[in-house]
């Protein structure tokens, strides 16, 4: 367990440290980042004088271990917009993602769960296809379209629940639910077809002829098998909730990292930009992380294949 | 063929949007970027309107019929271009990784997991923060959306091809691979492909119409619904059918697809449902 835990840190690193060099490569794509901060009107002495300053006129690979240690520490430079340290605009955006991606994630597996589980125990009944149906919708809705239509229900006309901003549970209403409603579908989906294969399996028919109750069938022999290939799914989801956090943010003006993301790309904040996409890529990694370990856990079979 | 009632519907819808967007410069009425400042905002025929402008005008006195046609068009256009150019990219990575094995398939696998788990709309918004926005960054950057499905599916179906008979068969005639492979093998496999594409080609309207949404793909004076949509929502008070209507045509297109893609999966590639 300890050894196969290594091996997959390691792994991880390596990973990291491939999205730093391919964020390297691309920034130094960006044109001269010189003439950028020089500016049009600037003298060749001022030109070589910002160089030498932000270390430009040493070798690349010089540049590159200096990009790193930077990185390490968490410096990546000062954001154009507003003159501060890109980690500081950052950070400061991450609580009310936080909150936002939690409360969504929590949402979608409250409701996905128990919608997906119930439609495979009534296989094709209507209330099968009733969940299926929604599942397609919610793929289907993009999520600023329905971020705009809770908008116009609830605030324009409705009054009930303000339409942008933060501060209150009744500002989350609204993000939360969509952000929820297409992972609530598509683990729903999930759900009901992993249950599906666990029901039909002979462990789950000796069961029944064993005379255990339905609701004791489901819930205590069947669910905990089917959940596994379910834990993988929500860790994938978490990415579809960090990129649906940047429109559903952007929509509610909720003041977290995607909106900063959306607003920094418009205006090429790139110290911004490659924060946000380092953590991001560090984040789902630490996911995925978390996935494997949570497999172990509920897997007794992988526990002890990789000791 | 046999159809649920539901997928003749969106077939039709399919159908007919892909009429719209193909003949749009016949079918709008007026042209879509002539502004009058005199008729801003006017509300579509339902909702008090004249049939000047059956639809209604946006802020600058647009007519908003006219601008939907064109903005499906551009949005149609782009999910089709990027989703051909993801599918043949993935695919001939699939068949790359299957034929070479070894350390080709390792890294080609391995970007495969780094993108199915980094969310792809970060990397493009990444990029186009690097880049700046042109049309064919974007255009490029939409291609390369799901590519990693057709690599993943592509590579099984090829090392599975591989190992029948037939394939064996015409190795044993020393046929060349890449003829192989393009003649035969392709073409066996080319329907789980297609399925794949319905079912990707919605996600790639989601992708293109959120990100012009947010005012990074499409720009003006060309529009797309996604655009049009974002641009909306300033007016949501005043106008509302600014951001509906082509909000509703995102969602039916997307709906009709994937709900076509159902039904193309269920047919052709039953044994792909468990999903």
């Amino acid at each position: 367990m300890l050894g196969s835990f290594l091996l997959r840190a390691v792994r991880m690193l390596a990973t990291l440290f491939v999205v730093a060099v391919a964020v390297f490569i691309m920034m130094r794509f960006s044109g001269d980042p010189v003439s950028a901060l020089a500016g049009p009107d600037a003298t060749p002495e001022q030109v070589a004088e910002i160089a030498a300053r932000w270390g430009y006129d040493r070798p690349l690979p010089e540049q590159f271990l200096t990009y790193i240690a930077d990185t390490l520490r968490g410096d990546f430079g000062l954001s154009v917009r507003s003159y501060e340290p890109a980690s500081a605009v950052f950070l400061e955006r991450v609580p009310a993602t936080l909150l936002l991606g939690l409360m969504s994630l929590l949402c979608a597996v409250l409701i996905g769960m128990p919608l997906g589980i119930i439609a495979a125990v009534n296989q094709h009944s209507a209330y099968d296809r009733f969940v299926m149906g929604l599942s397609v919708l919610g793929f289907a809705m993009p999520n600023f379209f329905l971020g705009i239509l809770l908008i116009l229900i609830f605030s324009l006309y409705l009054h009930l629940l303000p339409s942008f901003g933060s501060g209150t549970w009744q500002h989350l209403v609204m993000p939360v639910a969509t952000l929820s409603l297409s992972s609530a579908g598509a683990i729903a989906r999930f759900a009901r077809s992993c249950m599906l294969d666990v029901l039909n399996q002979p462990y789950v028919a000796s069961a029944r002829a064993r005379g255990i109750p339905g609701f004791r069938r489901t819930i205590v022999h069947a669910l905990p098998n089917a959940s596994i290939p379910i834990v993988t799914i929500l860790g994938l989801r978490f990415g579809d909730l960090i990129a649906g956090a940047i429109i559903v943010e952007t929509v509610f003006a909720w003041p977290g990292v995607g909106r900063l993301l959306a607003a920094s790309v418009a205006s090429r904040d790139l110290a911004v930009v490659q924060v946000i996409v380092l953590s991001t890529a560090l984040t789902m990694i630490l996911a995925n992380l978390a996935v494997d370990l949570l497999y172990g856990v509920l897997d007794p079979r992988v526990r002890r294949s990789s000791r | 063929m046999k159809m649920p009632v539901l997928t003749r519907i969106a077939v039709s819808f399919l159908v007919l949007i892909a009429f719209c967007a193909v003949f749009a410069n016949f079918l709008a009425p007026l042209d879509p970027l002539h502004t009058n400042l005199l008729a801003r905002l006017k509300p579509p025929v339902f909702a008090g309107g004249t049939w000047a402008n059956w639809l209604g005008t946006d802020e600058l006195g647009r007519d908003t019929f006219s601008r939907l046609l064109y903005a499906l068009r551009t949005s149609l256009l782009i999910a089709a271009i990027g989703t051909a150019i993801g599918a043949i990219i993935g695919t001939t990575l699939g068949f790359t990784a299957a034929h070479f094995r070894g350390a080709t398939e390792q890294i080609i696998m391995a970007a495969v997991d780094f993108q199915a788990a980094v969310p792809f709309i970060i990397l493009v918004m990444f990029v186009l923060a690097v880049l700046g926005n042109s049309m064919v960054v974007f255009l490029v950057l939409i291609g390369f959306a799901g590519w990693e499905v057709y690599t993943r599916l592509a590579r099984g179906l090829v090392l599975s091809a591989r190992q029948r008979n037939y394939v064996m068969a015409l190795e044993g005639l020393e046929m060349s691979w890449p003829t192989i492979y393009a003649r035969h093998v392709l073409p066996n496999i080319a329907s789980a492909i297609i399925v794949q594409l319905t079912l990707n080609f919605p996600a790639t309207i989601l992708l293109e119409t959120g990100l012009s949404f947010l005012g990074l793909g499409v720009q003006p004076p060309d529009t797309s619904l996604g655009l049009m949509l974002g641009e909306g929502r300033n007016y949501l008070l005043q106008a509302w059918w600014l951001s509906v209507l082509p909000g509703l045509a995102i969602f039916f297109t997307t709906l009709s697809m994937s709900i076509l893609g159902d039904w193309l999966r269920d047919r052709l590639d039953p044994l792909s449902q468990a999903r």
